[in-house]
């Protein structure tokens, strides 16, 4: 079964996985997602949570109820979580990463001296 | 704070019907000496899991025993409308039972169980039980005595959900099953569980195992209802706060329900109305049920 | 199907003893004839020593009556205790195998429940002891129409006759079965109070008979034990077997009747719930 952390509900945390598999194109847009009673199974949890998560999805217009169909992932989904997730490396990992950069004593020009490698090697 | 956990808030959670499936009300079964259960109420609708948690010896099976009128008591209990004592064989079209313990008759072969279960069950089909069993190990020809418990657990399991019986009451049903039969089960049941209008009732002390899969949860101490919730608000009427030492003075102003030291700090159960005093004190954690159903039992009621 | 037949049908699969025991008299009935078959001389021999020694037609008679009257009997009595074993024991192995939570979650009301259980006892192990004298009969018709020296110490000339006596005899486990209704209601009362139903019923009514008799020199108790438990004996011996009900009077008839409504009542009560002990009685 699915392990679970205790610091947020498990609605949220259904969310955030579907909307990060939708980021990496697991799920694509104008494509089902599969249903509330298949995720619940598959999961173990009751489908309350399932549709709350999604219905959190439908809040944030990331997904789309089709009458009788089911969910769908929205139009503009992925540009609208690129978009978030730009924004939240920036206001949640940048500051981490200057944190760490004060701790180690490393430079900014080093760091991205190395991440320019990093990304080279990579490709 | 026993007066609030004892508070009997009973908000449906939100499904579309509201048909009751099943009510409880008031029941009391007592033995010759002591309480088995008392004043216990509850209703079903069609959607909810409830969980039955408690210890050993604290009234779960004796409830549930009421419910499948083993017992006799005070109180009401319908089932569909049905008395379980009164209008046994008709409530029985609605309910099934799986237990922890073998209550399959060991003499019988399986093919001979589905042959009976077919005569007596109007709702059974032979056939789905036949598929079901196709994927297990479970041979039609086997004895039952000779079947291993999980093996004893999927039969059952595979009668019933070859039955359309809107209510299931499980009693530690996955007890002494090793993991690979848990998972199966649970999907086994859930799909079957998601197939109709139907309501569960779980009893088990593995609460971790079950946490998830309820709406609704009723932890019961020596017979009496120490707390009855949806789990929906039990995440508003709880959370837990691990917070450095240095905070515990201001924290047990709180009047916390539990605590548990850690490593310099402590992890406390509060209750919801003080999120918002105790939040900047440390990290907020949600609660589980295993915590809580901890600080129920722990708690001199 | 009506469900009452498949609880027909587990109950014979649940108490193999009713089917292997008359199974094993029918076996042991075969060995005889397949030993008498194949020694046609000595029967030979037998039956001419008969006619030598003296009038002939009579005493082929009485053997024959004796031989069809053994059957009868023997039969009844199989049928008398496989009856009563089943009765003492069904509701009590339900519950000590732990079965009965399953049988309670089906859809069967206990009414229903107690019909197949009387049903099975009182009806269907006759039937099927009923079958035993059906092949005895067809052994001995068989050994009829195979050797002519034979035939005229047997009494079964044609298949009528068999067949007619087979439903004679069935008929008359039918009466037997009404005699012992209410012992067996009480049978299975009594059997979810207690581990030995039967001697508890046997010491007791011993108990009963004699203390009646000490305490207050009254003899109608004894009387009517008396009467009641040779009723299925009479029944099944007399020429005629409503002869022997018409002896018994009224008043123990009714006495009998209501001590059995009492027990079904009783056994129904009990069998409702699992709360079984004498003090859930009186709650």
């Amino acid at each position: 079964m699915t392990e679970w952390k205790v610091d947020q509900p498990i609605f949220r945390q259904l969310a955030a996985k579907i909307s990060e598999q939708i980021l990496q194109g697991v799920w694509l847009e104008q494509q089902a997602l599969p249903s509330v009673r298949a995720v619940a199974i598959d999961l173990k949890i009751n489908h309350l949570t399932v549709m709350k998560s999604y219905q959190l999805l439908v809040d944030e217009k990331l997904v789309e109820k089709k009458r009788g169909q089911g969910m769908y992932v929205a139009k503009g989904a992925l540009q609208k979580l690129k978009a978030s997730a730009h924004q939240s490396f920036i206001n949640t990992q940048i500051p981490a990463i200057a944190k760490t950069l004060g701790i180690i004593d490393m430079s900014v020009e080093e760091l991205v001296k190395q991440l320019a490698q990093h990304i080279k090697d990579k490709s | 704070m026993s007066t609030l956990l004892h508070s009997k808030t009973e908000a449906p959670t939100n499904t579309s019907s509201t048909k009751k499936m099943l009510s409880v009300k008031n029941v009391t079964k007592t033995y010759s000496n002591q309480v088995g259960v008392e004043n216990i109420s509850f209703e079903l609708m069609p959607g909810q899991v409830l969980g039955l948690l408690g210890h050993n010896g604290a009234g779960k099976s004796t409830l549930i025993k009421s419910l499948l009128g083993g017992h006799n008591y005070q109180g009401d209990i319908e089932v569909n409308g049905y008395h379980p004592i009164h209008h046994h064989a008709e409530l029985m079209q609605h309910l099934s039972y799986i237990s922890d313990v073998n209550v399959l008759p060991e003499w019988m072969s399986v093919r001979q169980l589905l042959r009976y279960t077919e005569g007596v069950h109007p709702s059974f089909s032979k056939q789905k039980a036949k598929q079901t069993l196709s994927n297990t190990d479970i041979k039609l020809s086997s004895k039952i005595r000779q079947l291993s418990k999980g093996m004893k657990v999927q039969l059952h399991l595979a009668i019933i959900t070859a039955t359309d019986t809107q209510v299931l009451i499980l009693d530690e049903p996955t007890l002494g099953l090793d993991l690979l039969y848990r998972d199966t089960f649970y999907r086994h049941l859930l799909e079957w569980f998601h197939d109709g209008e139907r309501a569960m009732i779980i009893a088990s002390h593995e609460v971790s195992e079950i946490e998830h899969l309820l709406t609704d949860v009723l932890i019961l101490k020596q017979g009496h209802c120490v707390l009855q919730k949806s789990i929906e608000d039990i995440e508003r009427d709880y959370f837990i706060i691990d917070a450095a030492n240095n905070h515990s003075s201001e924290i047990q102003k709180l009047q916390p329900l539990t605590s548990q030291p850690g490593l310099g700090t402590t992890k406390w159960l509060l209750e919801g109305q003080y999120k918002a005093r105790a939040k900047s004190l440390g990290n907020v954690y949600n609660v589980g049920l295993a915590d809580l159903f901890l600080a129920t039992q722990t708690e001199s009621a | 199907m009506h469900p009452s037949f498949y609880m027909l049908e587990k109950e014979l699969i649940e108490h193999k003893i009713n089917t292997r025991l008359p199974l094993f008299a029918a076996l042991c009935g075969l060995l005889l004839f397949v030993s008498l078959f194949f020694s046609g001389q000595a029967q030979l021999a037998f039956s001419s020593q008969i006619e030598v020694n003296g009038d002939m037609s009579d005493l082929h008679r009485e053997f024959a009556q004796n031989l069809n009257s053994a059957i009868y009997f023997g039969t009844g009595l199989i049928s008398l205790l496989l009856s009563m074993l089943y009765l003492s024991k069904t509701l009590r192995k339900e519950r000590q195998e732990g079965s009965s939570m399953f049988w309670r979650s089906m859809p069967i009301s206990n009414a229903t429940t107690h019909g197949v259980k009387l049903g099975f006892g009182l009806v269907a192990i006759p039937a099927i002891c009923a079958l035993l004298v059906l092949f005895a009969d067809c052994l001995l018709w068989l050994l009829n129409v195979s050797s002519e020296q034979v035939a005229l110490m047997l009494e079964q000339p044609s298949l009528f006759y068999v067949l007619s006596n087979w439903i004679v005899f069935f008929g008359r486990m039918m009466v037997i079965a009404l005699v012992l209704l209410p012992l067996a209601t009480v049978t299975l009362a009594i059997s979810q109070l207690v581990n030995s139903p039967l001697l508890v019923m046997f010491i007791s009514s011993f108990a009963i008979k004699w203390l009646a008799i000490a305490l207050f020199g009254f003899h109608g108790i004894k009387d009517f034990f008396y009467v009641i438990t040779s009723l299925p004996m009479k029944v099944l011996t007399a020429s005629n077997q409503f002869s022997a009900l018409s002896e018994v009077s009224l008043l123990s008839l009714g006495i009998y009747a209501l001590i059995g409504i009492g027990g079904y009542l009783l056994s129904l009560k009990l069998n409702r719930t699992d709360d079984v002990s004498l003090k859930t009685l009186f709650q």
